[in-house]
């Protein structure tokens, strides 16, 4: 890893890729603003898909996740590097999208019925839409934890940080969601079903 | 599946496909799956159900990197996410540092912290707000601590200091919330004060403390040369008197708040006793006793004697002779007259600038001869005869030395205690009994005072008896034959008489 001081400008785009992140959050707390340019890279799309699976406005996404690190930004001077930042950048993400929700319940309560897709269109709908349709009848706790492990790869150990339960809780939910989840995909997607 | 028949649960296998298992466990769990159908099967699907998971995505964002310029633009935003980052910084920090309160060695350690702290906030406030001491545990005494700091007087007489309080009571400056800090000189005079004989309300102890302390109060204050450089008194009662510890000489008149009182200075001629007395009818003799105290603590006097007497048919009344200082005689007068209602008030004042002036003349010249016999003595007495005539001339011009002193104390006492001739009378308040006796009880009482009246009548007719009856017997025997005779001869020269007109 290469020796960079902590107010030195950092030009070179390999040296910032080798960093680890929490490094890269503590150089930028001293006041290099290279390093949040390369933490924005790394995570603006992780954080962005974070929204967009979880809302079904891809606009109000995008919008959360610059308001994620605009929170980062915020609280930069609070940072202290305890836990990942993987956890602390999704710890944020987790408490704008469960604003969001409150916001959007007081507002629309029958809003998520209406985003469930027509099944009459089975024909036309891709892997995606099976997907999200399946992902959609799991609990709401089960689904958390199975969209935190497979879509943002965080690991057991960083979920039960982030949701504040026991470990062994977080693998027992991630199996029984994900033995759920592969009972709902079997007789909704069309080449499953077609099968003798 | 069986799961008796597998040695790992396929949560475990689930586990190790998503990299949570190592070491040995993770190589045994590899060469379980490669030799288990069931749990391979069980892994296949995961791997299947991942990679289905993995077909579901999103479109790229186009995200601006917001910075700290864009931060200032977005107000609408800023105060959501102001209020949003600190809760998420601590909750996402929670569960770290939540094992560490868990520890109870953390709260002892905190509550230990946490009383010291609460103990030396008491010790502060104590050690700030204290300035009386608690009786002294070798002498059963009441201490008074009395703060002394310099007098900035004038620079040139570093042995100036300014005393807070006189040593002339029971109270103490300190009890009327007055505070001064001490200053880089400061120094404490621990005064004991004797309350043995503090039966009568205290009279005789302030009387004793103050005959015992006044004159050695009276010989170190100095009257200060310099006034206008006094010092601003804070408060009312605040009473600075010069002390000079270089200088124990008799001849130096005190000085109250800056203002010379009469004292021995010849500069200073007037030498007043002042006397006043009071007489005031007040309504309740109890409260105006405590106030009356409360002044007398107040102006730094003390009670020379205190009387109260009681009567059914009249209210109480309360003779009390109070020793203020001079300089606080009027203020006392005005506060005692708040007491009640006035009804009789004498002022009056006595010089003494004569006879304290002719008194030092003498002292001086007492001294001068005392002076010049010591000389004579050690120099020019050779004989011995001498010698013992100079000596006994020398003991009488010490005596008179010493007298002419204890008459210019007690002058100097007198001028500067004025006194105080107080009488309080309680206004007499008859009690009214509005609910007549029964009859049973007025006839009881008939009854019972029936009895004792006979019983008393009784008794006096015996005592009367007892009393007179020896020397009326004494008065009968002694007149009975003498009366008998003349008696006798009377009834004797009737009859002759009576015969005698018969025969005619």
């Amino acid at each position: 890893m290469p020796q960079v001081g902590p107010n030195q400008p950092i030009r070179d785009p390999a040296a910032l890729a080798a960093m680890t992140d929490e490094r890269l959050m503590l150089l930028f707390r001293l006041g290099n603003s290279e390093a949040f340019s390369e933490l924005f890279r790394r995570f603006s799309s992780p954080v962005y898909g974070f929204f967009r699976r979880r809302l079904e406005n891809p606009s109000r996404a995008e919008e959360l996740a610059q308001e994620t690190f605009v929170a980062v930004l915020r609280g930069i001077e609070r940072y202290e590097p305890r836990a990942t930042f993987r956890t602390y950048l999704y710890g944020i993400a987790m408490r704008i999208l469960m604003a969001e929700r409150r916001k959007s319940a007081r507002r629309e309560p029958s809003a998520s019925a209406s985003s469930t897709p027509d099944t009459s269109a089975d024909s036309c709908v891709d892997a995606a839409i099976w997907v999200q349709r399946a992902i959609d009848q799991l609990d709401a706790d089960h689904r958390d934890i199975l969209l935190l492990r497979e879509y943002e790869q965080l690991t057991y150990d960083e979920i039960a940080a982030l949701l504040r339960l026991p470990v062994n809780t977080v693998r027992s939910r991630l199996f029984r969601a994900r033995t759920a989840l592969k009972a709902f995909l079997l007789p909704l997607r069309p080449e499953v079903r077609n099968e003798p | 599946m069986n799961l008796e028949l597998h040695e790992f649960r396929p949560e475990e296998v689930m586990a190790y496909l998503d990299g949570e298992i190592i070491g040995e466990r993770a190589l045994a769990l590899a060469d379980h799956l490669e030799q288990c159908t069931d749990c391979s099967s069980l892994a296949d699907d995961f791997c299947a159900l991942s990679q289905q998971l993995v077909g579901w995505k999103v479109e790229s964002a186009n995200l601006q990197q917001p910075s700290m310029d864009a931060m200032a633009a977005s107000q609408d935003d800023e105060a959501r996410v102001e209020a949003l980052a600190p809760k998420i910084s601590l909750w996402s920090l929670g569960t770290t540092w939540w094992p560490f309160f868990q520890r109870p060695w953390v709260w002892r350690v905190a509550s230990g912290f946490a009383v010291v702290l609460v103990m030396s906030l008491v010790f502060i406030s104590r050690q700030s707000l204290l300035h009386v001491k608690a009786p002294s545990s070798q002498t059963g005494k009441p201490v008074v601590t009395v703060s002394t700091e310099v007098a900035p007087l004038s620079p040139d007489e570093p042995g100036e200091h300014s005393i807070d309080n006189l040593p002339m009571g029971k109270s103490t400056r300190a009890t009327n919330g007055l505070h001064i800090p001490p200053g880089p000189r400061a120094r404490a005079n621990s005064v004991p004060v004797d309350g043995a004989d503090a039966v009568d309300n205290s009279v005789n102890a302030t009387r004793a403390a103050a005959a015992e302390e006044m004159p050695k109060a009276l010989a170190e204050f100095q009257r200060p040369d310099k006034l206008s450089e006094k010092q601003p008194v804070k408060g009312k009662n605040s009473i600075d008197f010069t002390l000079r510890n270089s200088q124990m000489s008799r001849d130096v008149p005190p000085s109250i708040w800056g203002v010379p009182i009469p004292g021995p200075n010849p500069a200073a001629p007037q030498m007043i006793e002042r006397t006043a007395s009071l007489s005031l009818t007040v309504k309740g003799l109890d409260s105006a006793r405590t106030t009356l105290e409360e002044i007398v603590r107040h102006h730094y006097g003390y009670f020379a004697e205190l009387n109260t007497e009681g009567q059914s048919e009249a209210g109480r009344t309360l003779t009390a002779s109070l020793r203020v200082p001079a300089i606080e005689l009027d203020a006392t007068l005005i506060e005692l007259r708040k007491l009640g209602q006035t009804g009789e008030e004498k002022q009056g004042g006595e010089e003494v600038s004569p006879q304290y002036v002719d008194l030092k003349a003498r002292l001086d010249n007492a001294r001068h001869t005392e002076k010049r016999l010591t000389d004579l003595l050690t120099k020019r007495a050779a004989k011995l005869k001498d010698v013992l005539d100079v000596e006994r001339e020398l003991a009488g011009t010490r005596e008179e030395i010493e007298r002419m002193e204890a008459q210019q104390r007690n002058m100097e006492g007198q001028v500067f205690y004025a006194s105080i001739d107080l009488k309080l009378r309680e206004e007499y308040k008859p009690a009214l009994n509005l609910a007549p006796p029964a009859a049973g009880t007025r006839m009881r009482n008939a009854l019972v005072d029936g009895y004792h009246t006979a019983v008393d009548s009784a008794l006096d007719v015996l005592l009367f008896v007892l009393e007179a009856g020896p020397s009326t017997l004494f008065w009968l025997l002694l007149l009975f034959f003498p009366a008998r005779w003349g008696w006798r001869k009377l009834r004797v020269v009737t009859a002759q008489k009576q015969s005698l007109a018969g025969a005619l």
